[in-house]
């Protein structure tokens, strides 16, 4: 092999087909064989470095484990998570791929930084109340010049090159919040705003085609928790199902009776929040996606009035009023507040969300399974959710925090 | 006026005492000023003659004693002045009134300085929602639509709008007597209406229907035996045959399970006859049907006349198909589809719908589904029916393994093609059986005051009831939370009046445009209704309390409590270690290239070995770039006795009895990439033996290798150690 020129590695070739079967074996040998030897008693550089690990999905270095190792001791753990979650990869990799999924259908984890993201993204960086998510006039973008492309109400171009430039969403100075109202282009008022509900991409994955009931769908999802199945109902009133739902699918209404009504009569009050909404696609086959959200205060879309002779004695959408009908039957458990329980548009319906029981618990457990990388199984691992979400309403619905005081918990020695 | 005179009345006989003792509960004259009790004593003595109004309270009231009536109504002239008292300054005394008045020119004059006009403009156009103040259009439009606020703060504005439109109904309420808390009836679940049978339903025959032209008419309200008559009237009567799999509904219909009905070939040749006959056939037609597809899966035969007319399902679309002379139709017209309906507008649902099809030779086929046409067109016009059969057999439903499934309510044939008018007025005239109920509520309403509702059977499971409207003379009462019980019970779904709370404010009042839903049980039913509050008598439902939610983790699967690093974990993970950016434009690419094949989640459970592949290639990416940048490898591994990288592998790895220089490559590896002194991490002479032992093999195989073979075999070396568990599990 003397004479052969240097051969390249990259691309995972590497000659001699001895080598390479050596080298396989070798790593999965070290996978399956010492991939982890737990220490039960471990002390706390190794709870540091599991924090580390956890939070911000790389190892710490010698030099930070031994500084976040002198936090946890003269601080605590959670002054030392906290210490951890200030690494640009926190946001740039953990939150990001936190939060892609639920701003698409497919719920994928492989899909670009968009506004949606980012806004999630810094307002957990800057320690925005979690329960304006969905109701605060906030979006957040680079600063001017940072990426060649700015905010753009027709693509997601901008984000895209924040991701690509590897731009540090860390940066107070790169990465900034901006009133959605005041972006240009904007067709939503302050007082429509309403976090990242009325963001674009939120409006490309549920407001395009359909009758915007997705938006309430995945808003349930991803904030309550809870899918449809969950929230079925069928003891609530009908009256405000809309009139294109069929009230004998088949010409069997006990169907309707025994399924369709259980969601219906929940759904359809509640989206009636984005009856002025509607995405507007571009050009088939645009690599650009230059469709964009719109919103036309006054003028109910029409695709809440859509096939209104399915059932005619049905309800008709008017104005974008909605109103929460879970506050009564089996969903009111999920502690409502007080107020609002109806109201105008997406921003007091947002309102109405994250101030429920449900919407903090939902953080903490998401943060939990995150952190923790499995979902609660133990009545300890519940206290600890309880705890956790008391604490995350008592320290100003503090995200942040949350993933800390996870962290904390998720490493302790007694809680593997 | 005395409590004597009053129960004195000529008429006291018709409500006895019992009545007169629930009656002394009404008003109250703490409540109710002096003026007031007269007025309301007066006029319940002329509208229903009965005794003393002005008696004490009356601690254990019997609302079910029989007879009596709420209060006075409220007249318009004092719905006037309530209006003028309240929401009509705020409109009347902002910039409502520099468009919405007579001068100001614009429709709606609901703030015009009249207040007579400002108040009939408000009512008579549904700007106000006595029910629901926060629906009321008026207010609607400057909450949430921001429309013409005459502050800078729309939400203070229209909070005051709402909040005189309350006043005004308390006002209204006051009034009528049913004052806000009102009086509970007693016992509960006791504030009822009469019950009423479906038998004493006054028929509704519906709207008027379009029939000029129509040679044949099937209602299918026969309910029992195989025969469905043609009423039509036009002789001979195509009467039809059911089938096997095909049964009469309750609610007018055939139900076809893959079965079909038909006539008979001679009544059959009506529609030639009518329609085809070269010599008096118009050569124009419409089939009109209600119809019920069962499922949107099916493609199948819904209407055939033998060859010459079919209409089909074919999922979510229509199939219509007509012989014709039009040069290009389909062979035969049994085979190909003719006009199809868009299949991105799902036309045909499985739900019930009205479709008519009409023909005629200038437009060919047209489609129009509930009342609308579908907007789809015939390519094929300009044809003659001439080469029709005369011995085709009209069929309704397909048998066999392609059957169709769904119900057929309503069929009429027509000689002519229906216009867009004509169809939408048959639509509106509706299908099946509708009776009016009328159910008294004057024990708790006043005399004669009664809820009518539309029944409907929608389908053999379930009625509609529709459009409640309520008669009464009692002005100003609120209606609450009406629930319909059928044979006495009251099922807890559906219920979609049991929202329902408005104030009745005119003596014939559609108090819902909704209908409601209720289960179709077997035998004979009665229906009636229950009232959360009605007038002044108060039955509140009580709501369920619900448990909170119990978390039991008995038989948890226990799960892993480490994880694999995801996609993007493992990219940064091998930068941060190996210190080459992530940016650098081979591992970048690779990545990119990998990155779906890497672990998209962190349960280890998942974890596939063609992840680790992936893992294992971009590991091959990172160590290459380290170990090719002298000054990055130096950083590296160079920090002790400095590795002869260009030295052929056998020198460069020696191993003897005075020193290792392989070492001097697996020690830092191990060190940097998995940590010092960490017991959770492997025992690290363990995977430095296991690093030695890759080495030493590849030196081993190597023979005569230069520098070159040295560098990738630490190249082999790192990937090892980063793509390996200890570096990629956390």
């Amino acid at each position: 092999m003397t004479n052969k020129p240097e051969q390249s590695v990259r691309g995972g070739r590497i000659s001699g087909r001895g080598r390479i079967g050596r080298i396989a074996t070798l790593v999965l040998g070290l996978v399956l064989t010492t991939g982890w030897v737990h220490d039960a008693f471990a002390g706390d550089d190794e709870r540091v470095k599991r924090m580390h690990d956890r939070l911000v999905g790389v190892p710490p270095d010698a030099a930070r484990l031994a500084a976040l190792t002198d936090i946890l001791n003269n601080q605590g753990p959670v002054e030392a998570a906290l210490a951890a979650l200030e690494h640009p990869v926190f946001y740039s990799s953990t939150l990001k791929n936190f939060v892609t999924p639920w701003t698409n259908v497919d719920q994928t984890v492989y899909a670009p930084l968009n506004d949606y993201t980012a806004t999630v993204i810094g307002m957990v960086r800057d320690d925005v109340p979690f329960n304006t998510v969905l109701s605060a006039d906030l979006v957040y973008r680079g600063r001017n010049g940072i990426v060649p492309v700015g905010y753009s109400q027709t693509n997601n171009i901008h984000y895209e090159q924040l991701e690509s430039n590897y731009v540090d969403l860390s940066n107070t100075t790169d990465f900034i919040g901006v009133p959605q109202s005041s972006l240009p282009g904007s067709q939503i008022s302050s007082g429509d705003a309403a976090g990242v509900l009325t963001t674009r991409a939120a409006g490309q994955a549920y407001f395009v085609a359909g009758t915007n009931r997705r938006m309430l769908r995945f808003t349930a999802m991803n904030f309550l928790c809870r899918d449809m199945e969950d929230l079925l109902d069928t003891s609530l009133p009908a009256d405000w199902i809309r009139q294109d739902v069929t009230r004998s699918p088949g010409g069997d209404s006990s169907i309707f009776m025994t399924s369709c009504i259980g969601c219906h009569n929940g759904m359809d009050p509640m989206a009636g929040a984005f009856a002025y909404f509607e995405w507007v696609p571009g050009p088939a086959n645009d690599p650009n996606n230059t469709g964009r959200v719109i919103h036309t205060p006054g003028q109910v879309q029409p695709k809440h009035l859509i096939n209104a002779s399915a059932f005619p004695a049905g309800y008709r959408t008017t104005d974008n009023r909605w109103e929460n009908r879970w506050v009564a039957g089996q969903n009111s458990v999920l502690g409502w507040p007080a107020a609002p329980r109806e109201g105008f548009g997406p921003k007091t319906f947002g309102q109405a969300i994250t101030n429920s029981d449900a919407f903090a618990t939902c953080q903490v457990e998401k943060v939990f399974e995150q952190v923790c990388f499995r979902p609660d199984g133990s009545n300890a691992d519940r206290a600890a959710i309880t705890q956790i979400t008391e604490s995350f309403i008592d320290n100003g619905y503090s995200l942040k925090r949350v993933f800390a005081e996870v962290a904390e918990y998720c490493t302790r020695p007694d809680a593997q | 006026m005395t409590n004597q005179k009053i129960g004195s009345t000529p008429l006291e006989g018709t409500c006895g005492d019992l009545t007169m003792a629930r009656k002394r509960n009404r008003f109250r004259p703490g409540v109710l000023g002096t003026s007031r009790i007269l007025f309301a004593a007066i006029s319940l003595a002329l509208l229903t003659a009965c005794g003393d109004f002005t008696g004490g309270d009356d601690p254990n009231p019997d609302p079910l004693a029989g007879g009596g009536s709420a209060p006075s109504g409220v007249s318009e002239a004092e719905q006037i002045q309530f209006f003028s008292q309240t929401l009509w300054p705020v409109l009347n005394g902002n910039t409502c009134g520099s468009c919405h008045s007579v001068a100001g020119g614009r429709p709606f004059a609901l703030a015009d300085p009249d207040a007579a006009l400002a108040y009939r403009t408000l009512v008579n156009n549904s700007k106000i929602n006595f029910g629901s103040p926060s629906a009321s259009r008026v207010y609607v439009q400057v909450a949430s639509n921001s429309h013409n606020c005459w502050t800078n703060d729309c939400q203070a504005d229209a909070a005051m709008i709402l909040q005189q439109i309350n006043a005004w109904i308390a006002l209204i309420e006051t009034a009528g007597g049913s004052s806000t808390g009102g009086q509970a009836v007693g016992q509960q679940g006791t504030l009822l209406s009469d019950q009423v049978a479906a038998t004493n339903g006054v028929e509704d025959v519906g709207g008027e229907r379009f029939d000029t032209n129509r040679i044949a008419f099937w209602r299918f309200d026969e309910k029992t035996g195989t025969v469905a008559r043609d009423t039509s009237g036009v002789a001979p009567a195509m009467d039809i045959t059911l089938g096997m799999d095909t049964v009469f509904m309750d609610s007018y219909g055939v139900d076809f399970s893959a079965g079909t009905a038909s006539a008979s070939t001679a009544a059959s040749r009506k529609l030639y006859d009518h329609i085809a006959d070269p010599t008096f056939g118009t050569a124009q037609y419409s089939i009109e049907m209600w119809v019920v597809p069962a499922n949107t899966n099916q493609m199948a035969d819904m209407f055939r006349y033998s060859n010459d007319i079919r209409v089909r399902q074919r999922l979510y679309q229509y199939d219509l198909r007509n012989r014709s002379t039009a040069p290009g139709i389909p062979a035969g017209n049994g085979g190909s589809a003719q006009l199809l309906t868009y299949d991105q507008d799902r036309d045909l649902q499985a739900g019930m719908q009205h479709m008519v099809m009409t023909y005629d030779r200038f437009n060919g086929m047209r489609i129009y589904v509930n009342g609308v046409s579908t907007g789809d067109v015939d390519a094929f016009t300009g044809g003659q029916l001439w080469n029709w059969a005369t011995n085709s057999r009209l069929t309704l439903g397909n048998g066999g393994d392609t059957g169709w499934f769904g119900q057929i309510r309503m069929l009429a044939i027509y000689k002519a093609a229906l216009k867009q008018e004509e169809v939408l007025q048959n639509f509106r005239a509706g299908v099946g059986l509708r009776l009016t109920l009328s159910f008294d509520v004057s024990q708790f309403a006043g005399t004669g005051s009664r809820i009518e509702m539309s029944l409907s059977q929608l389908d053999d499971q379930s009625y509609l009831l529709c459009q409640p409207t309520i008669i009464t003379s009692n002005v100003g009462i609120r209606v609450r939370g009406v629930r319909v019980r059928v044979n006495g019970t009251e099922s807890p779904v559906g219920q979609a009046f049991s929202r329902l709370n408005t104030v009745v404010t005119s003596p014939r009042q559609q108090i819902s445009s909704q209908c409601t839903m209720v289960e179709n049980l077997p035998g004979p039913e009665t229906f009636q209704l229950a009232f959360e509050g009605l007038g002044q008598w108060l039955d509140p439902v009580t709501p369920t309390s619900w448990p909170p939610i119990v978390y039991d983790y008995t038989g948890a699967e226990v799960l892993p409590t480490n994880g694999i690093r995801d996609f993007a974990r493992v990219n940064e993970t091998m930068s941060v270690v190996t210190n080459v950016p992530t940016d650098v434009a081979t591992v970048e690419a690779t990545f990119t290239n990998v990155m779906q094949q890497l672990p998209g989640a962190a349960d280890l459970r998942t974890f596939v070995s063609s992840q680790q592949v992936g893992i294992a290639k971009l590991a091959l990416d990172y160590c290459s770039e380290l170990v090719d940048d002298a000054v990055e490898r130096d950083l590296f591994f160079d920090q002790g006795p400095v590795f002869e990288w260009n030295a052929a592998p056998a020198a460069a790895f020696l191993n003897n009895v005075t020193e290792d220089k392989r070492l001097r490559i697996t020690g830092p590896l191990v060190d940097k990439m998995m940590g010092v002194g960490l017991a959770v991490q492997p025992d690290p002479n363990v995977v430095e033996a296991r690093l030695l032992g890759l080495v030493d093999g590849l030196v081993a195989d190597c023979g005569s290798c230069d520098g070159l073979a040295t560098r990738n075999i630490v190249k082999g070396t790192c990937a090892a150690m980063l793509a390996s568990g200890t570096v990629q599990m956390h």
